[in-house]
């Protein structure tokens, strides 16, 4: 490092760097991050481009804005998605169908790319106060509404007031973070989040990873999406949605991030993916939003298409009542969790896409991951012996789920593990509309299959960190937790993690959670799988983000 | 005559009303706050109440019978639950591509069905009949999912002569779009070959053996202007009454074929309604599929009567 | 040739030279053949099979037909050889329930409505007309739509309510000829009450066209059950029935054609087989 990059980094240390800044960079110092890693947390909070161009020891990182440089334009895009349950709501968004459609017109605050790395997106930069609980945003200037309308700091916290509020479907993300009261326009184009507790990935929390959260203008009135137009700023607007069949969008001209390419984007809804992969190969569409991997298997190879594999945190829980029989020994738990062959799990589901879990949120590609902490493994006569310590040779148990994907696999893959070592288990497929449901006139949370049942299987699409996944299925009285699972010592850990900023902190945290959750066992988490689109090699510049949506700054058609 | 017609056509629609009830009940029974099936499981009561008493689902079952009845009569076949639209133009669609693929199915499985059933006719008990009529029974007894899937991993898989899915791009032409419906085409066809050449060859070999084919004979007419003239006639009676039959079960009910060949038809049309609890798409569909298959019976009774002088004079059914 | 209820040595004599004649049939002895094969798979089950059909998962996914695995893997690794000869069980047991069903209710409502006629027969019969105006698959979907569960008593219990009308209607002709026999008239004179007449004279002289009917029908429940479970009612994953193995593995058919084609040959040739016997079985009646 020269002597003029040495004093601007010391002249930051001394005027701006909060603690948690000092600490990204005392960990720097101490070769406890790799370059990667600061890149992530530099971005994440908010350290200008030159201090961290400076600290990696090469030239300022560009602001990692797509640049729509010379690329070809023209021709319409055709993508096949699975069908909305029904016309999307953006803050009442819980489905993949859904959260594509939307994406093509919404936009966020912040990107969070398939390395994890938070861009600036209608934001263009963030700070943290010094303990995390009231982050800055700066908003883009120079932005439209398709309606023509600019987009200011007004339209941002009519936004998120929305989705802090009673009715949103966000409240898995932003419960216990950020209420209504706590979202301040400070400025024509700065808002300022005020948190009510401290939480060091915030950022991320306003990413497209928060599907509910693309900004809508502040005369928006909820419930009228689809009549409304969907109002966006993305680079292609609304021309027509059509329920259960289709939608079409076309080229917004005013776009504040340059000319997009293509002249327009037809979506074709499909139920289930296999008629997707054969309008694929029939040429009726160009680009499947998402498939398995079995199903890319017979793109990759060809010439004529291309196959996009992202390892994401995308996976399934399979949860175990802990307050009821038969779970609720912690033994039995753990002897379930005994028997399953995880790597296999990963070759036969997933066609080795994917990797394996060690039962909890903590996926190995979150930086936050203890990897001290002991993997758990295959183990049939450890199993046996536990369910016999508990007094449940033999146990018999029902294992409801619902028919999506890979699940219906995994739970016959569950019956046959847990037959070695002597359980029966018998499998119950719900429709996902029972299963996510509840029966008329019953009140929803002891009602409905996934929350109630003695042993579910449920799916959880990406994060970029581990937060959502840590709090809403697993903390006491988390709004997810299927497995009714309530233990003051990992709430607190949980708490201390969120807050956290620094990594050596994180780990630390981390450890701490692991340990509880393998000693408990009250979800699965046995995979974490890649998410694999699937698309014509004339699709140029696109970039699957890990959890269906559909983002098309810098695509073109070749 | 003329009563005969009224007769019928009376029938007809008194099993039309009834069965319009019975769709009807059927449809109510299915389980369902319906306010709660649309809005979704995390809406609050309050707003799934005034949802339902928006739809008026908390009148008497014959008010809302009554209501749904006269606005079908009238056109309205109601609004889509799992849509959100009008249920007459996706139905419409959708019974469009069902009859185009019952066409194609009909145009190739009767001729070769009446062409097989004469020449088994015609050389009843040699080995052209046993071919004919064993296997025309082994064709119909396989269920047509599975000549289905056999056709498409023979035709479509291997030898990749045709595509595997029935549904042609946006905007095909006429020629493209009977392309993509010739393999299901030619499984419906296995399916009904059967039982048209086995019923034209009944009808055959009894014209053969009348009064009235052998004393043309030993006036020393030509067989096949005996054929022409007399058989081929009586022997379509009986092929127009299994056509009217089937029809029936080709447009609605192919829900697996439709199903294996990703085709929009109207019989997956009505099974998607069915599990997704769209109960007025449901309900709209089996009524359509009811009307049309009386329809084509009470023409196909029509036709037959006209075809058959023991009828039009009054005689005996 | 009519049955004619007299004479217990000429009704013998008849049986004898039906059953003879069936015995000399090829296609009723292949048709017999081939059930019986699937019969004994069924009772046999788990003991016959190279693998445990439904646990022996391996990582060899999707594997080609070879000397391990005669007809290949399956998407899970299992051995689809197993899994076929095992696959006869579930709908040996389902089709021929709801056969029966159809065939008890239908036997009896066609007796009531034959006998007794009048207001009963005129409604019951319009309603079946309405009814059977319908496919029988769109019959089945929405009544187990509307009854919310997709197990297999379901539709079992779904198509014997189906075929009951079907039945119904043909046992209803022959008991609306066998009522002018002079036998009935006799009981009746005597003063026996209705239910006895139907049940205890009218039954036993339609009995043989019960019974060939039964047979047509059982045909046609094993296509109506493989075809509903190929929809996703009826019979569920694991089983290693025909037609779940289709329904499992049919978005992967190309190019693991194996996987599809053996299930379905499999209930194609069980089909036609109770077809045959069926077909035999009822030329030999009507002779």
């Amino acid at each position: 490092m020269d002597r003029e990059t040495s004093r601007m980094i010391e002249e930051f240390r001394r005027e701006q760097a909060g603690p948690i800044e000092n600490n990204l960079i005392d960990e720097w110092n101490a070769g406890m991050l790799d370059r990667g890693e600061l890149l992530r947390r530099g971005a994440l909070f908010g350290l200008s481009a030159s201090v961290i161009g400076g600290l990696v020891g090469a030239s300022p990182v560009e602001a990692a804005t797509r640049r729509l440089s010379a690329v070809k334009a023209g021709g319409t895009l055709r993508v096949a998605l699975i069908n909305p349950t029904k016309p999307p709501e953006p803050s009442q968004l819980a489905d993949e169908g859904g959260l594509g459609v939307v994406s093509i017109v919404g936009e966020f605050l912040t990107y969070s790319d398939p390395q994890l790395q938070l861009r600036p997106w209608l934001a263009t930069s963030w700070k943290p106060n010094k303990t995390a609980t009231v982050w800055t945003f700066q908003i883009r200037k120079g932005v439209k509404f398709h309606d023509g309308k600019p987009m200011t700091a007004d339209d941002v916290v009519a936004t998120f007031k929305v989705l802090t509020g009673p009715k949103s479907a966000a409240a898995s993300v932003y419960k216990g973070i950020l209420s209504p009261s706590g979202v301040v326009k400070t400025g024509p184009y700065t808002v300022q989040f005020r948190l009510d507790q401290p939480t060091g990935g915030f950022p991320y929390l306003v990413s497209q990873t928060t599907y509910q959260a693309p900004i809508l203008p502040k005369s928006y009135v909820p419930g009228t999406y689809v009549q409304s137009k969907m109002p966006g700023t993305g680079p292609y607007k609304f021309k027509s949605y059509s329920q259960g069949k289709g939608a079409e969008f076309v080229r917004n001209p005013a776009y504040w991030g340059g000319m997009p390419a293509l002249d327009g984007v037809k979506l074709s809804f499909y139920e289930g993916t296999a008629p997707q992969v054969l309008a694929l190969r029939g040429g009726q569409v160009d680009l499947v939003q998402q498939l398995s991997a079995q199903e890319a298997k017979t793109f990759a190879g060809s010439s004529k298409y291309q196959v996009w594999d992202t390892k994401t945190s995308n996976h399934r829980e399979f949860g175990l009542r802990t307050d009821i029989e038969p779970f609720k020994d912690p033994r039995v738990r753990r002897a379930v969790a005994l028997t399953l062959g995880r790597p296999g799990l990963v070759k036969t589901l997933f066609d080795g896409h994917g990797v394996v879990g060690n039962d909890s949120p903590f996926w190995t590609g979150f930086p936050s991951h203890d990897p001290s902490v002991h993997q758990r493994t295959q183990n049939i006569a450890l199993a046996k012996a536990l369910l016999s310590a508990a007094g449940k040779e033999n146990l018999k148990f029902a294992l409801t789920t619902y028919r999506t994907q890979e699940i219906p696999d995994y739970a016959q893959i569950i019956q046959s593990s847990a037959n070695q070592a002597g359980m029966q288990v018998s499998l119950e497929f719900l429709s996902s509309g029972d299963y996510y449901g509840a029966p008329a006139g019953t009140d929803y949370n002891t009602n409905t299959p996934w929350l109630n049942r003695p042993a579910v299987i449920t799916d959880y699409g990406h994060r970029a960190i581990p937060n959502v996944f840590l709090t809403a299925p697993l903390v006491t009285g988390g709004a997810w937790n299927q497995s009714h699972y309530a233990n003051p010592a990992y709430d607190s850990a949980v708490k201390s993690f969120i807050g956290a900023a620094d990594l050596t902190s994180q780990r630390k945290y981390a450890k701490q959670i692991e340990g509880l959750l393998l000693r408990d066992t009250p979800v699965v988490f046995a995979y974490f799988y890649n998410y694999v689109a699937a698309g014509t090699s004339r699709v140029k510049g696109y970039q699957p983000e890990g959890l269906g949506g559909i983002e098309l700054r810098g695509v073109s058609l070749a | 005559m003329t009563r005969y017609i009224v007769k019928r056509l009376g029938l007809a629609l008194i099993t039309l009303v009834l069965l319009s009830m019975v769709v009807f009940a059927t449809a109510q029974l299915l389980p369902g706050d319906i306010g709660r099936n649309i809005l979704g499981p995390f809406a609050p009561q309050s707003a799934v109440d005034a949802m339902n008493r928006q739809l008026g689902a908390n009148r008497p079952a014959v008010v809302q019978y009554w209501d749904w009845i006269s606005g079908v009569v009238q056109g309205d076949l109601g609004r889509s639950l799992a849509f959100q639209l009008p249920i007459r133009p996706i139905l419409a669609t959708a019974l469009g591509n069902s009859l185009k693929l019952a066409l194609e199915a009909f145009l190739i499985v009767i001729p070769l069905g009446i062409l097989g059933g004469i020449a088994a006719g015609l050389r009843a008990g040699r080995a052209l009949d046993r071919t004919v009529t064993v296997g025309g029974l082994s064709l119909s007894s396989v269920p047509e999912f599975v000549s289905g899937i056999v056709l498409i991993i023979v035709v479509g898989i291997f030898l990749g002569w045709l595509p595997i899915t029935a549904q042609a791009p946006d905007g095909a032409g006429a020629l493209t779009q009977g392309r993509y419906l010739l393999l299901p085409a030619i499984c419906l066809a296995l399916v009904l070959f059967g039982y048209i050449a086995r019923i034209t060859r009944a009808g055959v070999v009894e014209a053969l053996d009348s009064d009235y084919a052998r004393t043309a004979y030993l006036k020393g007419l030509p067989s096949n202007v005996v054929i022409r003239r007399h058989v081929l006639r009586n022997a379509l009676l009986p092929t127009i009454a299994v056509v009217a039959t089937q029809i029936g079960y080709l447009v609605g009910g192919l829900v697996v074929v439709e199903t294996l060949f990703s085709y929009q038809g109207i019989g997956l049309l009505v099974f998607n309604a069915a599990t997704k609890k769209d109960y007025p798409m449901l309900a709209a569909g089996v009524l359509v599929i009811g009307i049309i298959y009386l329809l084509v019976t009470l023409a196909a009774d029509i036709l037959i009567a006209v075809l058959n002088p023991r009828i039009r004079l009054g005689g005996a059914e | 040739m009519t049955v004619v209820a007299a004479g217990g040595g000429e009704a013998r004599a008849a049986r004898s030279e039906r059953l003879h004649l069936l015995r000399r049939s090829p296609s009723v002895l292949i048709g017999a053949g081939i059930v019986l094969f699937w019969v004994s798979c069924a009772i046999l089950g788990n003991h016959i099979t190279p693998y445990d059909p439904i646990y022996d998962q391996t990582q060899n996914i999707f594997a080609h037909p070879s000397s391990a695995h005669w007809f290949g893997t399956d998407r899970l690794g299992r051995d689809v050889f197993s899994r076929v000869l095992a696959g006869s069980r579930d709908i040996l047991l389902v089709a021929p329930a709801a056969t029966l069903l159809g065939t008890v209710l239908g036997t009896a409502l066609g007796l009531i409505t034959g006998y007794m006629r009048g207001i009963v027969d005129d409604v019951v019969s319009r309603l079946i007309d309405a009814v059977l105006a319908l496919p029988l698959i769109i019959i089945a979907v929405t009544a187990i739509a509307a009854l919310g569960t997709r197990s297999a008593w379901a539709v079992a219990v779904v198509i014997g309510l189906v075929f009951t009308p079907i039945i119904a209607r043909t046992v209803r002709a022959a008991v609306l000829a066998e009522r002018e026999q002079d036998y009935i008239q006799a009981a009746q004179l005597r003063g026996e009450r209705s239910p006895y007449i139907m049940f205890v004279e009218v039954l036993p002289n339609v009995m043989p066209l019960v019974l060939v009917e039964a047979t047509v029908r059982l045909g046609y429940a094993i296509f109506a059950v493989a075809s509903l479970t190929f929809i996703g009612f009826g019979i569920q994953v694991p089983s290693p029935d025909w037609a779940v193995q289709i329904f499992d593995n049919y978005t992967y058919v190309d190019p693991n054609w194996w996987t599809v084609l053996f299930p379905a040959a499999a209930i194609a040739s069980l089909v036609v087989a109770v077809n045959l016997v069926s077909d035999g079985i009822q030329q030999a009646y009507e002779r």
